[in-house]
Order: C-alpha cells, then structure tokens, then sequence
C-alpha cells in the first residue's frame, strides 16, 4: 500500500470515528431538526415509490450534497496547497451560515413546541411575525426529497475543528502533487473519503430519528424543542463571538 | 510521508493545563540524557495561520562518536486538542543542521472555543514528549 493510499484509509477512519465522536455533536441536531417531520410525509417522483427508498433518500441527499461541498473544497486546497489561504477569507462566510442555521434551530424550537402561537392563525400579529410564521411553514412543509441535496450542500460550510485538519491533509497533499489538476483531484479525493466516513454517523442518526420519529413526537417533543433552541443558542454564540 | 496512526490522537486527556508558555519564547523538557526544545513562531501563536515549527535536541552529555544521533534526517510532531477528537494533524520536520529540525504546520481553530492543544514531538529511537500550550483565535 502506497504512503497515498494509506493515507486515504486514514483520512477514511478519521472521518468514521470523528463523525460518531463529533460530528453527531455538530450536524446532529440539524440531521434530527429535519429528520423528525420527514415521517409526516415525503413528495418523491412516482418511480420511488417504495416507502423504504422514501425513508432513506433524504438522509442519502443530504449526506451527499454536504460530502460535494467538503470534495470541492479540498480539491481547491490541494491546488493552492494552501489551508490559510482558503479557509481565512470564508471564515465570516462560515460563521454566517452558523449564525442563520443557529437562529432558524431556535426559531423551529419555538414553533416545534408550540411558544410561537400566532403561527397557528393566519395573519400572524404584525408584519415581522408573519415573516417570520411564513419562513417556518416554508422549512418545516419541505417535502420534496430533492430540497436535501441544496441543504447538504449549504450546510457542508458549517465550520468545524475536524474539517479543518481534513483540509489541512488535502492541502498537503496537494503541495507534493506536480500538477494542478492532479493536485485538484488529489485534494478532493482525500475530503470525499473524508465525507463518507463522516457519513455514516449522520446517515444512521437520520434514519433512526425518522424511523422513531411519532414516537419521538410523541414522547419527547417539547424535551426536542428545547434542546433544539439551546443547540440554536450557543450556535448564535459561536457565530458571533 | 509517514503514514502510521499516532497513539497520542485518539486519547482522551481531560483537565490539562498549560506547561509551556510559547508566546513567551520557545519551551524544552528532558529526554533521557537529551533536552528537547520546541519553538512556534509567529508569536503571538494563532489558530488558522501557517506556523514554523522548530525543534532542538540538545545532548546533556558531551557527543561521542557513533551515539545514535545521527540516525535520523526528520522527525514528526502530532497537533492534538486535549479531549476532543480533531482528527490526525500530523507535520514532519526536516533536519537541517545538528539536532535542528523544521517544518510548517497549522494549528485549526475549534467552534467550540476551546484554546488549550497539545504537541507530541516523535523522536525516532527516543520515543515521545509532550507540550502543552494556549493558542490564540
């Protein structure tokens, strides 16, 4: 086995272990946030129309447009063989979508147990309230499979300490390869291999949650807006401090 | 490129604290019968920049002929964050002159705040050491 090779296994069990150990601490709130109102229903083109296809192809699409974003990137970081000198200029990017992702969890929170009243009624109790009722009716009626692959693909922006030595990896890759392109598919092999390993943890968290998601409602609910809101919090926290 | 997984990156360690002041200037411990020095340089060491990396093994003992230092021509050192797992960031530094070795590395920034990591210097025939130090975001 090459120094190469190896070091995709590497990159692979890192990704693996780190998305059990991490990333369900990270994504996993998010993963649940949606996973919960996938059991109320899911639009899909005729030809899946077997519901065990429907169960897992949201979790599919999600996982694959965030493991795109995470290849693209780090083929750019294995051409530049830089991580500085990407990853410093779209930190404030980052730290948006943190902060919007932080602040939709707390607002999904709320309306996921019920403190956001004039949700229910049309109208809303002034213009600012119906906007806000309005954005989460549109989140929380998705239901068409294919809007999960947008949303893995936003989402891979997301910092995170684990990426950042993954990128770290495909840039160094990158400054031993000779030619630009080859140093591209180098970097973007070392982050998809990446993204699979992390995959499996946010694939099977999904799928559990979705599986037992009335039960979930049922049972835990207003325990899952909570927790919704405080993982919404400190993402805010994060995002601005 | 050495490839092998470091023992060090998986291991949880909880309730460490600073032992090397790095801003300050570089920090050695001792090795057996050697003195192990690490120096990070820009200073005031950050997070997400591009850092030199430099390690100076000092002999206590006068040298003596064919005493094994000259076995190697680089030498690894392994970036952790103490309990929490960031996966292997591992730099080689390269020897270029007696006992001095060099390389380039980045330390990543944590979301979670956390600013305590952790050096493990890898010295073949030696064994490991580590320091530990606060980085700057």
């Amino acid at each position: 086995m090459s120094a190469t090779d190896s070091l995709y296994v590497m990159m692979f069990v890192s990704g693996f272990l780190g998305g059990f150990g991490h990333c369900l601490g990270m994504c996993g709130p998010i993963v649940a946030m949606y996973s919960l109102h996938l059991r109320e229903g899911v639009s899909a083109p005729r030809n899946l129309k077997p519901k065990g296809v429907l169960n897992w192809m949201p979790h599919l699409l999600y996982n694959l447009g965030r493991v795109t974003t995470y290849s693209i990137i780090g083929g750019i970081m294995g051409v530049t063989g830089s991580f500085a000198v990407v990853v410093r200029p779209t930190e404030s990017i980052r730290n948006l979508i943190l902060g919007g992702v932080g602040m939709l969890m707390i607002v999904m929170g709320l309306a996921a147990g019920g403190w956001l009243p004039y949700l229910k009624r049309p109208g809303g109790a002034n213009r600012f309230t119906e906007r806000v009722a309005g954005i989460v009716r549109f989140i929380s009626g998705i239901k068409a499979v294919g809007a999960y692959f947008p949303m893995g693909l936003v989402l891979g922006f997301l910092p995170c300490g684990l990426l950042y030595t993954a990128f770290i990896a495909a840039a160094g890759v990158g400054a031993e390869t000779g030619s630009r392109p080859e140093a591209f598919l180098r970097g973007m092999s070392v982050l998809f291999v990446f993204g699979l390993g992390t995959s499996l943890a946010l694939f099977t968290l999904g799928q559990f949650v979705s599986m037992n998601a009335e039960w979930l409602r049922n049972k835990l609910y207003r325990g899952a807006a909570v927790l919704m809101i405080i993982v919404g919090v400190i993402f805010l926290y994060r995002s601005v401090r | 490129m050495v490839m092998e997984w470091p023992k060090e990156v998986a291991k949880v360690t909880m309730g460490n604290l600073p032992d090397c002041e790095i801003d300050r200037g570089s920090c050695s411990k001792r090795m057996g019968d050697k003195t192990v020095v690490l120096d990070v340089s820009p200073k005031p060491v950050r997070a997400m920049e591009e850092l030199a990396l430099e390690i100076t093994i000092l002999s206590v003992q006068p040298p003596r002929h064919n005493d094994g230092q000259e076995e190697f021509g680089w030498l690894t050192l392994d970036l952790v964050m103490p309990g929490m797992f960031m996966g292997r960031n591992r730099v080689i530094l390269r020897k270029t002159s007696e006992g001095r070795y060099i390389g380039r590395g980045v330390i990543p920034r944590c979301p979670s705040g956390k600013s305590l990591w952790k050096i493990t210097v890898n010295v073949p025939n030696l064994g490991s050491i580590d320091f530990f130090f606060d980085v700057s975001h």
